[in-house]
């Protein structure tokens, strides 16, 4: 199956509100950082981090965290290649069930 | 107001509703691909600074100051917007912001290969490309920022998902 029709398969991961959002976002924006999650999904830095961890976990994203000269670290983060099979994926299985 | 941890995988699949989540997400995100009037007027002054310094005579330090500044601002814009894709990475900013930012390229180009061309022309013609080009830059950036915005809003409906 090549990559521009991508087997319909639903994702558990994937599925959760928050983390389609997450994966929506990330597919769209490429690497993004942190802070522009947490506030496309107006949630606390917890949230968010348990969600990025249950991503990692699936080997669904990549973080990176840069350190800045003063202040605190940014964390930018990414769809894998496995990822985004797993979105895309998702998303035919929900264009085949639309009505 | 923050919104409750929803981290329920198991409820009902409603095609519709995951749709409209997922593009309420990217519209979002896609806000923030605004840059502040400064840094259009920095980026013109900076494109201006490397027409001029490759094309008028003894002027290395202005090619330099050009080159350098728009480098340092293109990691500036990133890290203030947040969003990679949106920016210098890979040259995705040509085709998220077409057909501004392309119209903004090859006026820039066409200005660089003008000045090279014509190195023993008078300097008030490398003066007045250097200008065209840094007014062209200056007003084209919040168009291609709004085009960028249109297409991170809109891809998700009309591009790979379906």
């Amino acid at each position: 199956m090549s990559a521009r029709t991508p087997e319909p398969a639903f994702d558990a991961v994937v599925h959760a509100p928050q983390r389609l959002q997450i994966c929506a976002m990330l597919e769209r924006g490429g690497e993004v950082e942190f802070g522009v999650l947490r506030d496309g999904l107006q949630v606390s830095d917890a949230t968010l981090s348990k969600h990025l961890r249950t991503l990692t976990e699936a080997g669904y994203v990549d973080l990176r965290r840069v350190q800045r000269p003063r202040g605190q670290a940014r964390t930018w983060v990414a769809l894998t290649p496995a990822g985004s099979q797993a979105l895309r994926g998702h998303f035919a299985f929900l264009q085949s069930i639309a009505p | 107001m923050e919104s409750p941890s929803n981290d329920n995988s198991s409820q009902p699949v409603d095609p519709i509703a995951a749709f409209r989540v997922a593009n309420d997400a990217q519209a979002r995100m896609a806000e923030r691909v605004r840059s502040p009037w400064w840094v259009h007027v920095l980026r013109g002054v900076l494109v201006a600074a490397l027409v001029y310094g490759l094309g008028a005579p003894d002027s290395t330090a202005w090619m330099l100051l050009g080159v350098v500044g728009l480098l340092a601002l293109s990691r500036r814009r990133v890290r203030d917007v947040g969003v990679a894709r949106a920016n210098t990475e890979r040259w995705r900013f040509l085709a998220l912001g077409a057909p501004w930012s392309t119209v903004a390229m090859v006026v820039l180009v066409a200005a660089l290969a003008f000045v090279v061309i014509a190195q023993d022309e008078p300097l008030w013609q490398v003066l007045v490309a250097a200008g065209v080009t840094g007014a062209v830059t200056v007003a084209l950036g919040p168009l291609a920022d709004a085009s960028a915005r249109r297409r991170l809003r809109s891809e998700l409906a009309g591009g790979t998902s379906r």
